[in-house]
């Protein structure tokens, strides 16, 4: 090896002159590109991954894919008129008592605490309570915050404006009242409307004190008081009351059909109705519903508000086959002395044909039937009776007299 | 953005002075063309300084030269112009690159070789490269290297009648 003459020569091999200028200015031309940090660009490019990437994952795989189910409560069958649903529940876990969207009655034991911590005598509130009054949370709030010193005048006097009475003494009792002039306002006003309701009708119910309630749908109010008008020229004098509603009574109508035929020949054991005093639909079943007709009901009552699903735990709640009425009297269906037909506890039933009444009864627990429909009235039928009950056996008369002698 | 100006004495004219001999040099084995090798050197440093490369070591930066610079040399080559159209004088000229007689006849006898020869044996007499340096440059086995090197030195000495080699 001859590593001189390599050297000799690696020395030679050098650009020539021109083409080193040429590279400096080509280079005074040209501008280095610009460099990102790894780092920062790999924090850039996984952050936009992230936000591209997370959406549809969560669309694919998120909650929101499952049918969404509509939402149910739990009561028992003796607390049904004093149902806590599980948002007033929640209400009441937290803290928030009576802020709940929907109104709740006052035990007697809240309304003595609360009353207590108001500053109220005993004295005053057993007075107060020997009165009646159904008091709810919204109703004792709205009088704490309109009254600066609580007292009882004040809360008698607000209670009777604001509050019905179950039972007690009133303070100005109705006496004589005329005969029912709500249910002949409400008649007169389906009089008028005859059988197209229109879209801005919730509904109308007689309230405690004999008003006739209408309610007006709240989007569909123009608020230029002809809706009110319009009413109060159909009904004439009668005591009249408005509020406001979210449904009309023709999308509960509608809602109510398509309950009836989801439910139907599903094998459920289920009551409902519309409550026009709530604005909206009460479904009682005997048992939770499957999550898919949950889904199907959602479908049909998408805000969740329309209709209220009650599972009455212990109560037996009636088929659709006992909906449709009392069975009629004849082979194998002879009522028992007195006239009652068997029936469940709760068998307050109406038929179909009276859902348009100004309340559906078909699922409040313990209604009365209506008076028209008094199974009491019919005599017995005492010719089909036996004469003995069976096994027994005819004694003489002389058994007895010698018992008794003994 | 505004370009700013260079500097002499900076970093990039220190990088060039190191390594223009060695880039230039395998151009010039790569094309047998000092023209070429002037446009291989100029591309080879242009490239360099447009992609602004930080390397951990001198050797790092010593590898991605030579490799840039045998892939510019491959595109200079490969050019359908370039393969069909060599001027007369480049050719001459490239024959008379060295002062030395004896430096011109060593140069031709490379040159001769086949490109699988040539480039390993200037890397390994001109740069003084190792076998695993060579290999790593022309993405070869170092066994391979070694294999083409013995067999190089074989057919230089052949041409050169066992002088140098």
């Amino acid at each position: 090896m001859n590593n001189v003459i390599f050297a000799s020569m690696r020395e030679q091999m050098c650009p020539s002159e021109a083409a080193q200028a040429a590279l400096w200015v080509r280079l005074g031309e040209a501008s280095p590109k610009p460099r990102l940090p790894l780092k920062k660009y790999l924090a850039v490019a996984a952050c936009a991954a992230l936000v591209l990437g997370a959406y549809p994952v969560y669309s694919a795989i998120g909650p929101q894919n499952a049918p969404r189910l509509h939402s149910y409560a739990l009561v028992e069958a003796g607390d049904l008129l004093t149902m806590k649903t599980h948002q007033q529940e929640t209400a009441e876990l937290t803290g928030d008592k009576g802020a709940g969207d929907r109104d709740q009655t006052m035990l007697p034991e809240e309304l003595v605490e609360a009353m207590e911590e108001a500053g109220f005598a005993t004295a005053d509130i057993d007075q107060y309570q020997a009165l009646g009054y159904e008091m709810t949370w919204a109703k004792w709030w709205k009088y704490i915050h309109a009254t600066e010193t609580p007292d009882l005048e004040s809360l008698k006097a607000f209670s009777v404006q604001e509050l019905s009475v179950n039972t007690g003494v009133l303070d100005n009792p109705v006496e004589d009242l005329p005969a029912q002039p709500g249910v002949d306002g409400y008649q007169l006003l389906m009089d008028h409307f005859g059988e197209d309701l229109p879209d801005w009708y919730g509904g109308a119910y007689v309230d405690g004190r004999g008003t006739l309630m209408v309610l007006l749908v709240e989007s569909r109010d123009p608020g230029d008081k002809s809706l009110e008008t319009e009413v109060l020229a159909a009904v004439g004098s009668i005591p009249l009351g408005f509020t406001s509603a979210k449904y009309s009574r023709s999308d509960l109508n509608r809602m109510n059909g398509e309950l009836l035929t989801l439910l139907d020949g599903k094998g459920i054991f289920a009551t409902w109705g519309i409550y026009d005093d709530q604005n909206r639909i009460v479904l009682d079943v005997a048992q939770p519903l499957p999550d898919d007709l949950l889904a199907a009901i959602a479908e049909i009552d998408p805000d969740d508000d329309a209709i209220l699903i009650r599972v009455v735990e212990g109560s037996a709640v009636m088929t659709q086959e006992l909906m449709k009425g009392p069975a009629p009297i004849g082979e194998g269906n002879d009522p028992l002395p007195g006239g009652v037909q068997e029936a469940p506890p709760h068998s307050g039933t109406v038929k179909p044909e009276d859902k348009e009444s100004p309340q559906d009864y078909a699922a409040v627990p313990n209604a009365a039937p209506p008076d028209d429909e008094d199974l009491i009235a019919i005599e017995p039928r005492m010719e089909e009776l036996p004469e003995k009950k069976p096994g027994e056996a005819v004694r003489p008369a002389s058994h007895d007299l010698g018992t008794a002698g003994e | 953005m505004e370009k700013e100006p260079l500097r002499t004495g900076g970093e990039l004219e220190e990088v060039i002075h190191r390594y223009k001999t060695m880039v230039y040099g395998l151009a010039l084995a790569r094309t047998g063309s000092p023209a070429d090798a002037d446009d291989v050197f100029q591309e080879t440093f242009l490239t360099y300084y447009r992609a602004g490369k930080t390397f951990r070591s001198e050797e790092h930066r010593k590898a991605w030269l030579l490799r840039t610079a045998l892939n510019m040399s491959r595109r200079v080559t490969q050019s359908t112009y370039r393969q069909k159209v060599v001027p007369l004088e480049e050719r001459e000229e490239g024959t008379e690159a060295f002062r030395e007689p004896e430096e011109n006849r060593v140069w031709q006898a490379l040159q001769g070789l086949e490109e699988g020869y040539r480039l390993p044996l200037y890397l390994f007499y001109f740069e003084e490269l190792s076998t695993d340096q060579i290999a790593k440059v022309l993405s070869l086995r170092p066994g391979t290297v070694r294999m083409r090197l013995s067999r190089g030195r074989e057919q230089l000495r052949e041409v050169l009648k066992g002088e140098y080699f």
